[in-house]
This record gives C-alpha cells, sequence and structure tokens, in this order.
C-alpha cells in the first residue's frame, strides 16, 4: 500500500506543485479584500486537495495504468485504502499550512478554539466533497465519472446556498428557524468550541471511512475494458 | 493441486455484454508450452484474457491456474503470473528505470538486476520517459516488467501488433528462450498468424466470441487440407465434409478434417474425376472457419 501511495505522489509532484502554487496565489489575491475571512482559507485548500484528488485518480486511467496494477497481486481494497490515505496525507498538511499562513493575514481567528473550530470546519467539508466524489469515480471510472461529479458538487454547494436562504428568510419573517433547529443550536453554543472541533473532525473521520467502504464495494465489482 | 499438469484451464467461460458474448469457451493448456490464442479483431480475444486476469468477471464457469482455483487465491496466483497488454499501461511522465521500481515492490520474485539486464538486451533506455518510447520499445518495457518477476505463466495479449517485423522476430526469439530456460508457460494472443505458427505448440481459435478449435498446432495443420474441386463434382454428401467453402465459376474449395472420408466419397460419387488437395496455413484456417460460422454452414 505504501508503494501505491507514493506512487500517487510521485507521479503527480510536479502538478501538485502547480496546484500549490496557485493555490498561494488565490490566497495573496484574497489577502488583498478586506472582506475575505476564511473563504481565503478555504477555496485555496479546496481548489488544490480537489485538484490532486482527481488528478491522482486521472492519471491512473490514463493510458490504462489502473489496468497495470489491477494485474499485480493486491487486493482491489488495497488499492482504494491507498488512494484515500494518499489523498488525506496530502490534503491534511496541505490544511494546516494554509491554516497558518491565514492566521498573521487575519483570515483566521485570533482566538485558538476558534481558529481550531474553523480548521476542523474546513477539514470536514472537505471530507464531505471527497467522500462523494471518490466512490463514484471508482464505480464508473474517473473519465465518465467528471460530469456526475460536477452535478454532485453543483449540488452540493445549491443545497448549502439554500439552506442559508432558507434561514435568512425565516429570521426576517420574525418567526426564526424551526423549534428543534433553535434547541440543536442553542446546545451546540454550550459546547465549547475544543468539543465542537472535536465531533466534527470525527464526523470528518466517519464519512470518510464510510464513503472508502462504499468505494471499496463499488470498485470490487467494477469490470474494467 | 500445485502439481497440476495445465497452467491455465478455462471451462464453460461464459460472459454477455449488450453487443458481444462469449460463448461457453473452453480450452488448457499443459505446463511448458506455448498456446497461440488467435481470432480476427473483436473475435473476443482480449475480453477472454480479462476474465482470466479478473479484470472482467465472467456470467459463469471456471478458471483454474496451476490447478487452482483463480476465485480461491487472486493474490497468490497473480504473483506467479507475468501480463503484456497490448496498451502498454504505464504512467507515461515517469522513466523506465522509476516503472521498474514501482512495479518491483509488489512481486514476491521481482530481480532487479534481472530487469536491467532485460532493459540493456531490449535496449531501452532507463533514463527515458515511458511517453518517449515507441510502441515498439514500450512492448519491450512490458515484455522486461513481466518477465523479471519469473512469471511461471505468461499472458501475452497481442504484444507484437503494430510491430515491425524485426522487434516482433526478436521477441519471438527471446518466448522460445524462455521455454527452454525458465519454467514458463506462455498464452499468446494475435490475429498475426505467421507468429503463431512459428512459436506455438497449441493453437485455440476464436470467433465470434465462441472457440473453434483448441488442438495441438501440428495436428491441426495436418489434420485440416484445403481442396479445390471442378463446380462439375459437387454433391451435397461432399459439402457436408466441407468447411467454408468459397465457390467461383469454375469450380469450388474448402476445407476438411477427415481427408480420406472427402477423397473416398468423392472417389465414389465421381469416378475416374480428380481434385487438389493443398496444404492449410493458420490464416487459411482461421479465415474459412471464421467464415463457415458466419454463413452458418455445417462444418
Amino acid at each position: 500500500m505504501l508503494a501505491l501511495i507514493a506512487k500517487d505522489i510521485t507521479v503527480q509532484k510536479r502538478s501538485l506543485l502547480l496546484f500549490v502554487l496557485a493555490g498561494l496565489f488565490m490566497t495573496f489575491v484574497f489577502s488583498m479584500t478586506d472582506e475575505a475571512g476564511i473563504t481565503a482559507m478555504v477555496m485555496p485548500v479546496f481548489v488544490v486537495g480537489y485538484s490532486y484528488a482527481s488528478r491522482s485518480l486521472y492519471e491512473d486511467e490514463k493510458n490504462h495504468a489502473l489496468r497495470l496494477i489491477l494485474a499485480f497481486p493486491l487486493a482491489r481494497k488495497q488499492i482504494v485504502r491507498a488512494k484515500y490515505v494518499s489523498i488525506a496525507l496530502v490534503f491534511l498538511p496541505l490544511t494546516v499550512g494554509f491554516w497558518l499562513l491565514g492566521r498573521p493575514l487575519g483570515f483566521i481567528s485570533d482566538s485558538w478554539e476558534l481558529a481550531v473550530l474553523q480548521l476542523s470546519a474546513v477539514i470536514l467539508a472537505f471530507a464531505i466533497v471527497v467522500s462523494f466524489f471518490l466512490p463514484i469515480a471508482f464505480k464508473l471510472g474517473m473519465i465518465r465519472a467528471q460530469t456526475l461529479q460536477r452535478f454532485v458538487i453543483l449540488g452540493l454547494f445549491a443545497f448549502g446556498m439554500a439552506g442559508g436562504y432558507v434561514f435568512t428568510r425565516l429570521g426576517n419573517n420574525g418567526s426564526g428557524p424551526p423549534e428543534w433547529l433553535k434547541n440543536f443550536s442553542n446546545h451546540i453554543s454550550r459546547l465549547s468550541p475544543s468539543r465542537v472541533s472535536l465531533v466534527l473532525l470525527l464526523a470528518a473521520v466517519l464519512i470518510y471511512v464510510l464513503s472508502a467502504q462504499l468505494a471499496v464495494r463499488f470498485f470490487e465489482r467494477r469490470e474494467l475494458f | 493441486m500445485a502439481g497440476s499438469e495445465y497452467a491455465l484451464e478455462v471451462q464453460g467461460l461464459s460472459k454477455r455484454f449488450e453487443r458481444f458474448e462469449l460463448k461457453d469457451v473452453s480450452f488448457r493448456i499443459p505446463r511448458g508450452y506455448i498456446m497461440g490464442f488467435a481470432g480476427r479483431n473483436g473475435a473476443g480475444k482480449t475480453t477472454t484474457i480479462k476474465c482470466i486476469l479478473d479484470l472482467v468477471k465472467g456470467d459463469s464457469g471456471s478458471i483454474r491456474i496451476f490447478g487452482e482455483d483463480y476465485a480461491n487465491n487472486p493474490i497468490g496466483i497473480r504473483d506467479r503470473i507475468g501480463y503484456v497488454s497490448e496498451d502498454s499501461p504505464f504512467y507515461e511522465d515517469m522513466t523506465a528505470a522509476w516503472t521498474g521500481r514501482f512495479v518491483g515492490k509488489f512481486y514476491s520474485r521481482f530481480d532487479s538486476r534481472q530487469f536491467a539486464g532485460w532493459l540493456d538486451r531490449f535496449q531501452v533506455d532507463p533514463g527515458k520517459k515511458v511517453k518517449e518510447l515507441s510502441r515498439g520499445m514500450k512492448v519491450k518495457l512490458s515484455l522486461a516488467l513481466a518477465l523479471s518477476h519469473h512469471p511461471e505463466l505468461l499472458i501475452l495479449d497481442e504484444p507484437t501488433s503494430g510491430l515491425d517485423p524485426v522487434v516482433r522476430s526478436e521477441l519471438l526469439e527471446v518466448f522460445l528462450e524462455l521455454l527452454q530456460d525458465e519454467n514458463c508457460t506462455i498464452f499468446f494472443s494475435s490475429h498475426i498468424s505467421s507468429d503463431m505458427e512459428k512459436i506455438a505448440d497449441y493453437l485455440t481459435l476464436i470467433d465470434n466470441g465462441r472457440i473453434l478449435l483448441s488442438e495441438e498446432k501440428h495436428k491441426l495443420l495436418d489434420g485440416w487440407s484445403i481442396v479445390k474441386a471442378d463446380n462439375r463434382c459437387k454433391s451435397p454428401e461432399l459439402d457436408a465434409l466441407l468447411c467454408g467453402k468459397k465457390e467461383g465459376d469454375f469450380g469450388y474449395s474448402g476445407i476438411v478434417q477427415d481427408g480420406a472420408e472427402f477423397r473416398r466419397r468423392f472417389a465414389a460419387r465421381f469416378p475416374g474425376a480428380e481434385y487438389r488437395t493443398d496444404r492449410l496455413t493458420l490464416d487459411e484456417l482461421l479465415v474459412r472457419l471464421s467464415g463457415s460460422q458466419r454463413e452458418e454452414l455445417v462444418c
């Protein structure tokens, strides 16, 4: 499995460097705006992380390199798990790096507890996006799955925006959000930021692991022509 | 079961797709021999190989390798198989040397020095990126990788298609050397029948997803013959013995497996008349048998 992880990073050495430079450029552009906030960290991290993940799958399918790997004495679940680990190994240091960069630039909260909460939220959001993306790619193949994935990602954003819009409308109407949501947010606000961070990180790990299991199932049934 | 006399046994393999079907594919290769797997483009050669390698799951049938059911020990069996694909599936931006180091990490018996030796013999520059190699060089790299982990079964999917005759001949020589020096069995698919005639001990012919014949090469080519006779000497009882019959303005031809029976029936039906017999080439056999199946002639 280690050899597969090392392969993912080695094959993409140059493009990964370009993705990181693009991310830094985005951070620089955001730093010139006054109200960028956490977006200045989220956007570059998502762009670099997502580009790495999709490029990594694409490299395996380009020239049918996946067939070479499938002929190895390896179980298919090892191939899937290696991909998940490789994406996590690239994404986590990258996110922490941009997070550390964001603090002196003022994108991240000054309070350490809130800053860690922001970091955890970014990790969870990325885990959710990638956890949709990877099983589809392992089921259909990266090239066929690309179109579907665009809809999934657009759908996730649309869902988030629609949710925000609904709650804003509810707030404006004076009736506020539903009772259960009020209770839930009251309960959350009573928790310490460190505890919420821990819950978010655990949720990210759980979603990622479940996604990996689903991807293994899909990939074990997939036929490669 | 590890002592089975067959390296590969495929029994009743079927796989249905929307527009194509493998139907009851069965054949077996004794250890230490080369089997040529011949058929037209689209006949089902690559699909059969993909089923053997578990890239595609068969709907029914069984695949046994070295006497072991493939489904029970796919990882252990794959460690003993070398695979050379027609499309050289490599990471294009990486070098031949890196590819060797990468592949070597997965096989228990991979020999890096031997890999370097094969590259040297094939004149493949280890420092060159895969994308800079010609098609022939990529096939050689593929073969060097497959040979360096000492496979007991080498599966080659159209390795010589698209190569010039010099490189093809060079590769065929390597295959023959392998049989002499190593404990290796070779399953070799191609639509280039002259390559098969040169090196194969056994031949399996496939067309439209069905196995037409699977036999020792000399029995096949010696057993079948091509007959050519005048149109005046036609009869249904002779037609019943002919496969892939072709008719012209003056005469007809076809292939027969039982030459003696044809001779007897011909002499009885047309006393004093003559017909010509030629030795059959694999090309002709393939064309005639594929044709006879297409036209649904009785063989």
